[in-house]
């Protein structure tokens, strides 16, 4: 009993360091969190993009092969895969301010990642498309 | 202990320390990816989301280092059998409600969506290695105070 104390102790101090030198801003700042569903609060649906004034970024965090397939007009290819090399050409083509909305296929769970990634990268304003591609589909001609 | 048994239980050891210290340091890596895994189980309530993605991965790679120490062996073997436990629980509940997510078990490592089987069936070998290596600690120390 004593032995796990000391191993549960000792995790505490890098843990605390982590905290400290590497805060989870990114986390923290997705836009309307509750504290009972943190997940939901990203997200917006396909009418509320529809509604905002200016442009918007929108993001396919698909594979390349379901990316060329089809995607929303404008969308940029930028997945979790191929982050470190897709980051820059995204990065030259959003402008400060922008509204970045990230889409996925419907049921999965990397846009949300890519949008958390964003944030660290600096992007202020990062959305996760509510129904993913199936929703964005209305949008593609 | 044998001499076959001892080396076996080296073996297992290095193995189950190897797992959880590659699985702890890629969620060391990147705490709030982590934390977001840890969402998609849809259990945790949010507020212990992030002390929890920070805590757990050190948590692993400290369990993983002290089955290396004698003194520190035993309470480790117990920790890991905990955590895989922990662990087989949520994917197994995951599973039952149709979830498809990727299970956080390897941090950023796996990004494709988690075949359930294969993660609780890969858990349950862990936890019986675990449980193998916990149980034959005893003997050993037994045999050394014998023979001293």
């Amino acid at each position: 009993m004593k032995g796990i104390l000391v191993i549960c102790l000792a995790a505490l101090l890098p843990a605390l360091a982590q905290w400290r030198l590497q805060p989870p801003t990114a986390y923290r700042t997705r836009a309307g969190q509750t504290p009972f569903d943190s997940a939901a609060s990203e997200l917006v649906s396909v009418d509320t993009v529809r509604g905002w004034k200016g442009s918007v970024a929108w993001v396919d965090a698909r594979t390349r092969v379901e990316f060329e397939v089809g995607h929303v007009p404008g969308a940029i290819l930028l997945n979790e895969d191929t982050w470190e090399s897709l980051l820059p050409q995204f990065l030259a083509q959003w402008q400060p301010r922008q509204r970045v909305v990230v889409y996925c296929s419907a049921s999965c769970e990397s846009s949300r990642r890519v949008a958390l990634r964003l944030r660290r990268a600096g992007v202020e304003e990062v959305h996760v498309l509510e129904g993913g591609w199936d929703a964005a589909r209305a949008l593609s001609p | 202990m044998n001499r076959w048994s001892s080396s076996t239980a080296w073996l297992v050891r290095v193995v189950l320390a190897g797992v959880f210290i590659w699985a702890g340091a890629q969620k060391a890596r990147h705490p709030e990816l982590f934390a977001l895994d840890l969402e998609a189980y849809r259990i945790l309530p949010a507020a212990a989301i992030l002390p929890i993605a920070y805590y757990l991965p050190w948590l692993e790679i400290l369990s993983a280092f002290a089955l290396f120490l004698p003194s520190l062996r035993r309470a480790a073997g117990w920790l890991v059998i905990a955590l895989l436990a922990i662990f087989t629980m949520m994917l197994l509940i995951a599973w039952a409600r149709g979830l498809q997510i990727n299970c956080g078990c390897f941090g950023t490592a796996g990004r494709a969506t988690t075949d359930f089987v294969v993660a609780i069936f890969r858990n349950i070998l862990l936890l019986g290695a675990a449980a193998w290596l916990t149980r034959t600690r005893a003997p050993q120390v037994g045999r050394t105070i014998r023979s001293g």
